[in-house]
Parts: structure tokens; C-alpha cells; sequence
């Protein structure tokens, strides 16, 4: 019999009890974090008398009366607040994509006269104050486009110089342009950051306070806070 | 941004006219506003306690997860879910009930035995510290970044480590901390960033008015309130720029403090 096989024998039933113990805590520390989405979700079938007076997830009561007329509940149909959402997220997450591929690749790739301050600007020109535009969608898909700028710049910035990027290695093709040689070089890479947007661009979204305007301007979390 | 800029050295108040009052508002802000410094003092708090709390929280889940185990994309899209409603009013109005006076913290640590438990929401002593809870509890973004930073370093290194008899302990300070500096950068720098911009937990959780005792009162709330209750948009403006300056000045000292403490990957 060999020392490795020995060592595995040796080593196997600790490393189950280590194995099966992670497993534990991860479920644990997993139940504490999806409980406000399940209880979420179980208030969404109680009736609204038991929704604070009881934490428990299983309902005493069932209802469906929550999702029947919470539907047009406040007099507006729920699909005008999903419509605006989705064109708000849609539309600014494609503006958020090309300003920030565009602005991600200059920051990686090229060289150019301050460049450093001009990085430090777009991580923290995050935060500009709203107040010009408040009556129409079209500023919200704006400020939700480019309020989510530095994450994907910084973070491929990031990823490029630390190496820990596939594309930090690659390199232009010799006959390629350099916008071909951006788009179907790094693009790709970032599809994770495609992925994530519609997230960011909903929470942008909600954290814009637009009350007392127009249907169009109504969002999910506008929804949410009415209700 | 040009425009609220140039409204920073107004009066404006929505309805009238503008009127230039140059420095006016920075001064007042800074010299006369009782309000502003708590609301300095809250966000400064809010910021230095929970940034370290989540990223630590976020390093050992990655850390935890990336062992190896079976059901890794579930275990990663179970911690990853409040990322995704941490900011959202539902989770925020849940938050009020947890740390309620009858709500389930109570009647958790009750059942315990202990008693004589506060309304952790309504306490001023408590009531950033279930803030701090909530945004520590959207772990799972910096987690992702974590793990996939993890991803990247190479094994040899912790098989060279072992074979020279290090411990977990030391491969993890002399390896994985010092590779993944500079993941940990980032992550730093977008969190600082992210929570000094908190405000639908704040707005929510203390009904938009930053109570009990202004110790909810975070700076976009308190902006919030000079915008659109006081309708002070010159000075909400002011402060929004102090906000932006000072974000800019502590990624400044990040960025200008960095080649002290990051390692980057080829370097020596």
C-alpha cells in the first residue's frame, strides 16, 4: 500500500467531518440571509392583519386576496409599474454598457494625459445632484445610464492590471481595427458586467425620489413605497 | 453635474428666482448647521463600521465557499440574493419589523431568555446598528468579486506553503491576502463609495426623517430633506458637492496609499 493512499485513509474521515461542517454553516449563515426574501414572499399570502404579527414564514392564514387586488390596488395597473421599470433598466442599461465599454477600454488599453485623475473623476462622479430634469422618463434613463459608470470601468480597469483577466494577456490582432479588436476582444469578457446592470440600474432607479409626477416616471419601488 | 454646481452658489428654492450668494451655502454647511455635522458624524460611523464589517463577512464567505463543495452555485446564489434587495423599500420596511419592539430579534433573544429588550429602531443608541446589519448583510456582490479573484491564484502556492509546513492561518495571511490585495482594493474603495451613497434604508427604516435623534439621519437623507422637503435646492446642491469632494478625497488616499500595501501579480 502506498504512503498516498495511506495519508488518504488517514485523512479522509477528517476531511468529510471538515467537509460536512462547512456544509452546516454555509446553511446556516445561507437560512439567516434568505429569510427576508421568504418572508417576503409568505406575507405576500397572509392577510395584512398577521403580516406584522407574525414572523413565522408558514402563514396561519392563507390569502390570495394580496396578489388579486394589490394588482390594481392603488388605482394604477400593475403592469404601468413593471413597464416603466423595464424600459427604465432596459433602456439605461444599454447606454450604461457602451459608455462603459468604451470608457473601460480607454482606461485599460490606452495611454493619454491624465489619465490617472481622469479615472479618480469617474469613480467619483457618482453622485451628482438631480434636480434639472424631474418631469419626464428620458432623465431617469439618463442618470441611471451613467450613475453606474465607474463599476464597470473600475472594475475591468481592476481586473486588466492586476492580471487576474483572461484579456489582460491578449493582444490586437495585426489586420484588426481597433474598435473590432475591442468589441470582439473584450466585450465577451464582460458579460458578467452585463448581468449585473439590471440590478444596479433598478436600485438606481428606486433610490430616485420623483413623487407627485406622471405615470411615466412610476417605478416598482415607487410601487413598493406607495403600498 | 456643471448645473448643480452652478446652483451651489445660489438661493434657489424651486419656485423663485436664483440669486448668487457665492460661498454662502459651503459656509453655512460647515459653520452654522448643527444638522450637517450630525449627519456627518452618522455617515462617518455608518461608513468606517460597516465597509470592514461586509468585506471581512464577504472574504470569508469566498474564502468558505471556495473549498471546493458540492452545491457551490447554490450556496453562491443564496448569498448573493440580498445583494440584489439589500437597497430595495420591501427589504427596508422588513427591516423595521425585525428590530420592531415585537419583531423577530425579539422574539428570538425573548424566547432565550432575555428581557427587557428595546425597540432596537426606535433607540437612538441602536438604530444605526440595524442599518449597519443591513447593509453588512449585502455581503454577496463583494463575495462574487472574492471568489473569482480567489479563482485566479495559482495552487502551487498553497502546495508549496504545505510542503514547507505552513499553516492555514499563514497560507492565508501570506498568499491569499497578498494576492487578492488587489481585489480587496477595489472592493474597498466601491463599498466606501456605495455606502456613503446609502438612502432608501435610512428614508425608510426612520420614515424619512433620520430619527430617532437624527441617528439614522445619513447625508443623501439629509440632502434629501434640504431638496425636497425644504426645498433648499442651492444648498442641497452644496452639500451634495461636499459629499462628492470628500468621496474624491478618500479615493484619492486610497489610490495614493495603495502601492504601500497592494501586491500586484509579476511584480517583485
Amino acid at each position: 500500500m502506498s504512503v498516498a493512499t495511506l495519508n488518504h485513509q488517514a485523512t479522509s474521515p477528517r476531511r468529510f467531518g471538515k467537509r460536512l461542517l462547512a456544509h452546516v454553516a454555509i446553511l446556516a449563515l445561507g437560512l439567516l440571509m434568505i429569510y427576508p426574501p421568504l418572508w417576503m414572499l409568505s406575507s405576500s399570502f397572509k392577510p395584512a392583519q398577521l403580516i406584522f404579527s407574525e414572523p413565522g414564514l408558514w402563514p396561519r392564514a392563507i390569502t390570495l386576496d394580496n396578489w388579486a387586488h394589490g394588482r390594481v390596488g392603488l388605482g394604477i395597473p400593475f403592469s404601468r409599474f413593471f413597464l416603466n421599470s423595464a424600459v427604465i433598466a432596459g433602456l439605461s442599461m444599454v447606454g450604461n454598457l457602451f459608455s462603459c465599454s468604451i470608457a473601460a477600454y480607454a482606461f485599460a488599453r490606452l495611454e493619454f494625459r491624465f489619465k490617472p485623475m481622469l479615472f479618480a473623476l469617474a469613480v467619483t462622479a457618482v453622485f451628482t445632484f438631480i434636480w434639472t430634469w424631474n418631469d419626464f422618463l428620458g432623465p431617469l434613463i439618463y442618470l441611471t445610464a451613467t450613475d453606474n459608470y465607474t463599476v464597470p470601468i473600475a472594475l475591468n480597469a481592476f481586473l486588466d492590471s492586476t492580471g487576474t483577466s483572461n484579456w489582460g494577456g491578449c493582444s490586437p490582432c495585426q489586420f484588426c481595427h481597433r474598435c473590432r479588436y475591442s468589441w470582439s476582444s473584450c466585450s465577451p469578457k464582460s458579460s458578467w458586467s452585463r448581468a449585473s446592470r439590471p440590478r444596479g440600474s433598478s436600485r438606481k432607479e428606486g433610490t430616485r425620489k420623483f413623487w407627485g409626477l406622471s405615470d411615466p416616471t412610476l417605478g416598482t419601488t415607487q410601487r413598493h413605497l406607495q403600498a | 453635474m456643471l448645473a448643480s454646481l452652478y446652483l451651489s452658489f445660489t438661493d434657489y428654492n424651486l419656485l423663485g428666482q436664483t440669486q448668487w450668494i457665492g460661498l454662502d451655502n459651503y459656509v453655512r454647511a460647515i459653520s452654522d448647521d448643527q444638522k450637517f455635522l450630525a449627519a456627518v458624524g452618522v455617515t462617518l460611523s455608518y461608513v468606517i463600521v460597516s465597509v470592514p464589517l461586509q468585506l471581512a463577512f464577504a472574504l470569508a464567505s469566498a474564502v468558505v465557499l471556495n473549498q471546493g463543495l458540492a452545491g457551490l452555485t447554490f450556496y453562491r446564489s443564496i448569498y448573493y440574493l440580498p445583494s440584489l434587495l439589500g437597497s430595495s423599500v420591501a427589504i427596508a420596511l422588513l427591516w423595521r419589523q425585525i428590530f420592531g419592539s415585537a419583531g423577530l430579534v425579539n422574539q428570538v433573544l425573548s424566547s432565550i431568555g432575555f428581557t427587557n429588550l428595546p425597540a432596537w429602531i426606535a433607540t437612538p443608541e441602536y438604530a444605526l446598528n440595524t442599518l449597519i446589519v443591513l447593509h453588512v448583510w449585502t455581503f454577496g456582490s463583494p463575495m462574487i468579486i472574492f471568489l473569482a479573484g480567489l479563482r485566479q491564484i495559482p495552487q502551487d502556492l498553497y502546495e508549496a506553503a504545505a510542503v514547507d509546513g505552513a499553516s492555514a492561518w499563514t497560507k492565508f495571511v501570506r498568499i491569499t491576502i497578498q494576492l487578492l490585495s488587489p481585489v480587496i482594493f477595489f472592493n474597498l474603495v466601491l463599498q466606501m463609495i456605495h455606502a456613503f451613497q446609502t438612502f432608501t434604508q435610512s428614508y425608510v427604516v426612520s420614515a424619512g426623517t433620520g430619527g430617532p435623534v437624527n441617528s439614522t439621519l445619513l447625508y443623501t437623507l439629509y440632502i434629501y430633506q434640504q431638496a425636497f422637503t425644504n426645498f433648499h435646492m442651492g444648498y442641497a446642491s452644496a452639500l451634495a458637492w461636499l459629499l462628492t469632494i470628500v468621496i474624491g478625497l478618500l479615493t484619492a488616499l486610497a489610490f495614493g496609499t495603495s502601492n504601500r500595501w497592494l501586491h500586484y501579480a509579476g511584480e517583485k
